[in-house]
């Protein structure tokens, strides 16, 4: 510890401040700064008198930002040291700022807020799929994943480039061109295959092993009688059905089982037809159902969709879907709650199914397609225009693989019964050995077949100039160079190539050029066509649509009142899902949502139907705060929420009917409200087993108010979660509260985390912790079953703020928290700024913020206002 | 007069991709653009590593495999003592599985993946132990890897990053055409034509990308370059595919071995497979290989006294002659095994051994067939340079995860991961 004048008289000599710094900047951190910040000390590393003034220098402009900061926010100097008075404060900060602020202006006057960047996968998918008019083109999983800045993809330092994203980029071109070009010559033709429930092997094993139930019209089939195999006794299994046959299989399992027959032999829309009906199974007896089911179907690559089924009257329900050639269809009773039965639930012995649940009689299920509504396809069209399709003559490769693609084709074959000729016990007569009643192989692959046909085209070159130009016109932002395409073109022509691969050629140029892959604006007010390319890739994640092109092309675009109009309309767009769904996925890190998964023994109840609604519930709440244009109060609180089904079954709230999201109105004393309260957001800060209330804490301090805590000290180990439930996580995080290094930044983040500790690591509410074992046991039961977890300490949520605000649960703690409702405005308005625009808020553009956000009070903060504020606003409208 | 809040600026400078790659959790390899030197000649790669995971799909009796005693002093099991000519090239685990990993048969999906609940709705796979080997180092040989299957095709071990299975080759003679067979010159120069046509079209946007530079301010012209730099790296890349395609490729002096595609001729399919294995580690022509043994369920396996289908004797414990029939199979399967290893270990590679360089997983995605269980894998690793000639045994009730060995592995590769998948660190007790 120095002499003070002495360490004056050593700071003269070494502050390296020079003249550009304010001289108030100068006195102001000799006196309160250098002392710990110095060349010997350097706490936190910072050495003042080593560090220049010269804020053309991007580091340098980030060290003097962050100390403006953190003196702005009283975070420094420390608590422990004197306070500056108000108005040295205000004259240093105010000093430095304006300094900030001028040298940020300078930069964006030169480069601009954004730099030249690239589309994301999500972008780049949502524009193959819309210039192609291939509503369900899937490429963006052969992209490598994004990197992220500022909390978002749409930033150019999370983009990078590199030689994998090149090939990538070059593979992902192929896989489109190839979904986008006609298969063949001739339309596919429309087939419809119909599996019945007693023809899906799986059911059938199902059904012998006592898990599923025969059913004739809705009951118990009467004349069944079962023998399951028996693999030690080497007796094979048999089913005795005189008439009446059973009609439907009853199913209680939430497991996928893929259905052998139901594969795409041919991309295209298919239409996928479940006809069932909801029932429940009571310890041996078939019950009417009480409620509406779920029937979810799947592909390898991810979920189709979930029909919703009546309970008791059969009824078949559709949907419409895009398949690739070679997708095979899964389904599974998104509604049951068993993945699977254990030895307990089933009587080897009697041949008992000793459990209750919901499950569906299902009858079939059907495939109907491809369907398409031109052929040529819409899709071939753009690429090729109206030329003519004239088919090649057959040769051996096309011959041989038409053949094999006939045979990959869902038929049913004869049992074959040969290996049971060697059983010990015969079969009784009129039986059959239901373990052959394989009436569907297993679905082949789809061979690739080259292309029948060519496109005989007068003037090639001339035509895919056009097609190119056409092409380009809606793809490249700032237009495109033909030559490397046209060079393409003309190459493939001269090799012998014909029209179709001389066109492949070419968009493949076309669309791996950084004319389509990178987004370049110039400095200053930007021109039309990049103001359409902002505006479609903010409101609709994707390029801008004939509309926006010519209002665009004809210069209109940049009026006010145009483009308040087309603000307008994108909002409303069908496609605006898409603005919705990656918006939320960052900035509320949605796209984490799958990262964990809740302990089957604590958390039963959870189910994959329940994690599909959590995450469109967010989405759809979104999309009704955008359309009634509710303010930022919402983020927090609300009087209504969208559910379906399971989520109202999880929160305990009235009012739902089917498994489509709909408005919900909430009780006065409803604990939910807002996104904060939220299934899938309380998931996403919970890991699969427990809950903390620093990780929470710190989610809403950072995603929602916009003040994220400083990072943890190097050294502090997580803590533990104690399963056991002997201690809580309360009590664990004692030491924050003890010890002042630590309480200064946990009296922040503790408290809001004590008020989320009611929600479980799926949002449910609870009064009480669930542990493993040392508790009271749990009531209810998992359809029939004991459940597996007991009932222990309870939650203790009450906490006050960090100014001393008493609150007991997350009902008044949100009370508190809308007391800072500009602040969540705020917030909402920079993350949607970055959003749209890929730079952060800076130094330069904070008075901007601060007009709109007094222009959007009157408006209540409202969400669609702040959209159409930054519209407007030069963030928006310069580069 | 209340505070400004204070506006988050990043405290960062101009940070590396790679950083927000990390940071955002984002495991992506990227490649070593040093290694840019092709390896066509054999011994230009200082010691090159290989790797080939095998999963029988319907097991081995645990307690016929599974050994008593621990460490380097363990009582041979009836199934290892088929080895005990290698017992000091091999180490045989206990109390390893993926956690999470149920579904009985479908967990051969997840047998390089770990990837949990294969029969849950919406399930997604993940990347596999190979492939995510060949990012790194596939650039190194001809083929990046091998996918095989012994039994009916269009199934494998290998799945992409996107979830996508890669199918398995199941014929030993087509694999055996596709590492040695020469093509004919017409396929050849069509394969280089098409990767100059990739080349001459990086060339193509190289240009234009330079062109587009000149108008821009010098952050975005330092972005753009960063496009530049890569397609020229990809070209790079094409021309060097390019120059595998003239390349001869390697000859050997056997001869393709047969198909064996009856249904019940396992034993001499693992074989023939087996053998092409060889070949192509000996050729260098790869150096990661999957091979699922899987045979369905209905067909017999041709082998004396066995007269029941593969999959119904592994149910069938106590009945009769049941155990016999099923011991004769997996004993048949493990003396294929036998003869691999001792294969790999006659061929002499800059003074250590092929399996010295090689390490060879042997599994099972199933720890009790009989009751479907998929804890307590049977697993065998040898070869690699390790250790060997213990046993090493972790908790049964409470298993290690095995990818932390695919860690191990991983990095015996060279390549710098410490995670893969559900592992939580490294397996311990495995030394080289």
């Amino acid at each position: 510890m120095r002499l003070p004048f002495l360490a004056l008289l050593s700071l003269t000599q070494t502050l390296l401040l020079d003249a550009h710094a304010a001289e108030g900047s100068r006195s102001f951190l000799e006196k309160h700064c250098v002392e710990c910040h110095d060349a010997d000390v350097q706490k936190g590393d910072l050495d003042l008198t080593a560090l220049t003034f010269d804020l053309t220098q991007p580091l340098n402009f980030l060290e003097w930002a962050r100390v403006h900061d953190r003196v702005n926010a009283g975070e420094m100097p420390p608590p422990k040291k004197a306070r500056p008075e108000a108005g040295e404060l205000e004259g240093f900060l105010g000093g430095l700022r304006s300094q900030l602020v001028e040298a940020d202006s300078q930069r964006q006057a030169v480069e601009g807020r954004t730099e030249l960047r690239r589309l994301n996968r999500v972008e780049y998918e949502n524009s193959l799929r819309d210039l192609l008019k291939l509503p369900a083109l899937a490429v963006k999983d052969v992209l490598p994943a994004d990197g992220e800045a500022f909390g978002f993809a749409k930033a150019s330092v999370a983009l990078d480039f590199s030689h994998v994203q090149v090939g990538r980029f070059m593979e992902a071109v192929d896989v489109a061109l190839r979904a986008a070009m006609a298969p063949s010559f001739e339309a596919p033709p429309r087939e419809k295959v119909r599996v019945l429930s007693r023809e899906m092997n799986l059911l059938m094993v199902q059904i012998q092993q006592r898990k599923a139930m025969p059913l004739v019209q809705g009951k118990l089939d009467p004349t069944w009688k079962v023998q399951p195999g028996n693999f030690k006794e080497r007796q094979a299994g048999w089913v005795h059905d005189p008439p009446p046959h059973f009609d439907a299989v009853g199913t209680f399992m939430n497991r996928s089982e893929r259905i052998n027959g139901l594969m795409a032999r041919y991309s295209g829309w298919h239409f996928l037809r479940v006809r069932a009906y909801g029932i429940r199974w009571n310890f041996g007896r078939v019950e009417p159902g009480t409620q509406p089911e779920a029937v979810s179907l799947y592909t390898d690559a991810g979920l189709l969709g979930t029909l919703e089924i009546q309970a008791n009257a059969p009824t078949t329900r559709e949907m419409k879907v895009w398949l690739n050639a070679g997708e095979r269809i899964s389904f599974s009773v998104a509604s049951a709650w068993h993945h699977n039965f254990n030895r307990i639930a089933m009587s080897r012995k009697t041949g008992e199914s000793r459990f209750e649940g919901n499950g569906v009689g299902l009858e079939w299920i059907e495939m109907e397609g491809p369907i398409h509504e031109q052929w040529p396809p819409a899709s071939h069209e753009v690429l090729f225009g109206d030329a003519k399709m004239s088919r090649l003559p057959d040769t051996e490769e096309m011959v041989k693989a038409r053949a094999e693609r006939l045979r990959a084709q869902p038929r049913k074959r004869p049992k074959d019964l040969s290996w049971t000729e060697k059983l010990v016990k015969p079969l009784p007569p009129d039986s059959q050995n239901i373990l052959n009643t394989r009436a569907f192989p297993q679905d082949g692959p789809v061979p690739n077949t080259p292309r029948d046909y060519t496109l005989a085209v007068p003037q090639p070159e001339a035509q895919a100039r056009r097609l190119l130009q056409r092409f380009a016109d809606g793809a490249c932002q700032q237009g495109a160079d033909l030559a490397p395409a046209m060079a393409a073109v003309r190459s493939q022509l001269q090799r012998g190539g014909d029209f179709v691969e001389a066109m492949l050629d070419g968009y493949r140029a076309l669309l791996c050029s950084p004319d389509f892959l990178t987004l370049r604006e110039e400095v200053g007010v930007l021109n039309d066509r990049a103001l359409a390319g902002r505006l479609s890739r903010f409101l609709i994640n994707s390029g801008p649509d004939d509309e926006l092109r010519a209002l665009a092309d004809q210069n209109k675009l940049h009026d006010a009142e145009t483009l308040r109009q087309q603000t307008e309309r994108l909002i409303n767009d069908p496609r605006s899902h898409r603005f919705h769904e990656h918006f939320l996925d960052y900035w509320l890190r949605l796209k984490d949502i799958t990262l964990t998964e809740p302990d089957e023994k604590l958390y039963p109840e959870f189910s994959q139907l329940l994690l599909e609604s959590m995450v469109k519930e967010t989405r759809r709440y979104f999309a009704e705060m955008l359309r009634r244009d509710l303010g930022a109060r919402h983020v927090v609180a609300s009087d209504f929420s969208m559910l379906n089904l399971p989520l109202a079954k999880l929160y305990g709230v009235p009012g739902a009917a089917g498994y489509e999201i709909a408005p919900v109105k909430l009780q006065q004393a409803s604990h939910r409200g807002g996104f904060i309260t939220q299934a899938s957001v309380l998931k996403v800060t919970a890991n699969g087993t427990t809950t903390s209330p620093v990780t929470r804490g710190t989610w809403l301090l950072t995603h929602i108010l916009g003040t994220p805590p400083p990072p943890p000290p190097p050294s502090v180990p997580a803590i533990e979660p104690d399963l056991s439930g002997v201690t809580t996580v309360r009590e664990q995080l004692t030491k924050h509260r003890e010890m002042e290094s630590c309480a200064a930044c946990h009296k922040l983040i503790d408290p809001p985390g004590f008020a989320f500790e009611n929600f479980d690591v799926m949002g449910g509410w609870r009064e009480r912790y669930r542990a493993i074992d040392k508790g009271d046991p749990a009531t209810g039961s998992k359809d029939g079953q004991a459940l597996e977890y007991e009932i222990a300490l309870p939650v203790e949520s009450a906490s006050e703020t960090k100014d001393g605000a008493k609150f007991a649960k997350i009902d008044d703690f949100r009370v508190l928290l809308l007391k800072d409702e500009e602040a969540i405005a705020r917030n909402l308005l920079r993350q949607l700024v970055i959003y749209a625009t890929g730079a952060d808020v800076g130094f330069a553009d904070s008075s901007k913020l601060d007009e709109m956000m007094s222009r959007l009070k009157s408006k209540g903060y409202g969400v669609r206002s702040m959209i159409h504020e930054i519209v407007q606003s030069p963030l928006f409208r310069n580069k | 007069m209340t505070a400004m809040k204070p506006i988050h600026v990043s405290t960062q400078p101009r940070l590396s991709r790679r950083h927000f790659l990390r940071a955002a959790g984002v495991s992506l390899s990227l490649p070593m653009l040093e290694a840019m030197t092709p390896a066509f000649a054999k011994g230009s790669d200082a010691k090159p590593r290989r790797m080939v995971a095998v999963c029988t799909d319907l097991g081995m009796m645990p307690d016929m495999f599974f050994p008593k005693g621990t460490g380097k002093d363990y009582t041979l099991s009836p199934y290892l003592n088929l080895l005990k000519d290698h017992r000091s090239d091999f180490t045989v685990f206990s109390g390893v599985s993926h956690p999470e990993v149920d579904g009985a048969h479908a967990a051969d999906k997840c047998f390089l993946t770990a990837a949990p609940h294969p029969t849950r709705g919406g399930f997604r796979n993940t990347i596999s132990l190979d492939q995510l080997a060949a990012q790194q180092i596939g650039h190194l040989t001809r083929f990046p890897s091998l996918t095989l299957v012994v039994g009916p095709a269009n199934t494998s071990l290998s799945w992409t990053s996107d979830g996508v299975q890669i199918p398995g080759e199941n014929r030993a003679s087509k694999l055996f055409d596709r590492l040695f067979f020469q093509g004919s010159k017409a396929e050849i120069e069509a394969q280089i034509q098409r990767l100059r046509e990739g080349r001459s079209l990086m060339d193509a946007v190289a240009d234009r990308t330079r062109s587009l530079q000149r108008d821009l301010g010098p952050r975005d012209k330092e972005r753009l370059d960063q496009y530049f730099t890569a397609v020229r790296d990809f070209e790079k890349r094409l021309a060097q595919s390019e120059a595998w395609e003239t390349q001869p490729k390697p000859q050997v002096s056997t001869k393709a071995p047969a198909d064996h595609l009856e249904p019940d001729a396992l034993i001499p399919r693992t074989r023939a497979m087996f053998e092409v294995v060889r070949l192509a580690l000996e050729t260098d022509s790869t150096r990661l290989i999957s091979v699922l043994i899987s045979q369905g369920f209905n067909p017999k396996v041709d082998l004396p006294g066995v007269t029941l289908p593969h999959h119904a004797l592994t149910h069938q414990g106590g009945a009769g002659d049941s155990r016999t029939q099923l011991r004769t199979i997996e004993e048949a399967q493990l003396k294929e095994l036998k003869t691999l290893i001792t294969g790999l270990k006659s061929v002499k590679e800059q003074g250590a051994t092929l399996l010295d360089r090689t390490m060879l997983l042997y599994g099972s995605n199933l720890g009790n067939a009989a009751t479907h269980g998929t804890t307590n894998l049977p697993t065998i690793l040898a070869g690699g340079g390790f250790k060997h000639g213990q046993h090493l045994a972790f908790d049964p009730k409470n298993n290690t995860p095995l990818c932390n060995l695919y860690v191990t592995m991983l990095q015996c590769l060279g390549i710098e991961v410490d995670k893969f998948s559900s592992s939580t660190g490294t397996l311990s007790g495995l030394k080289t």
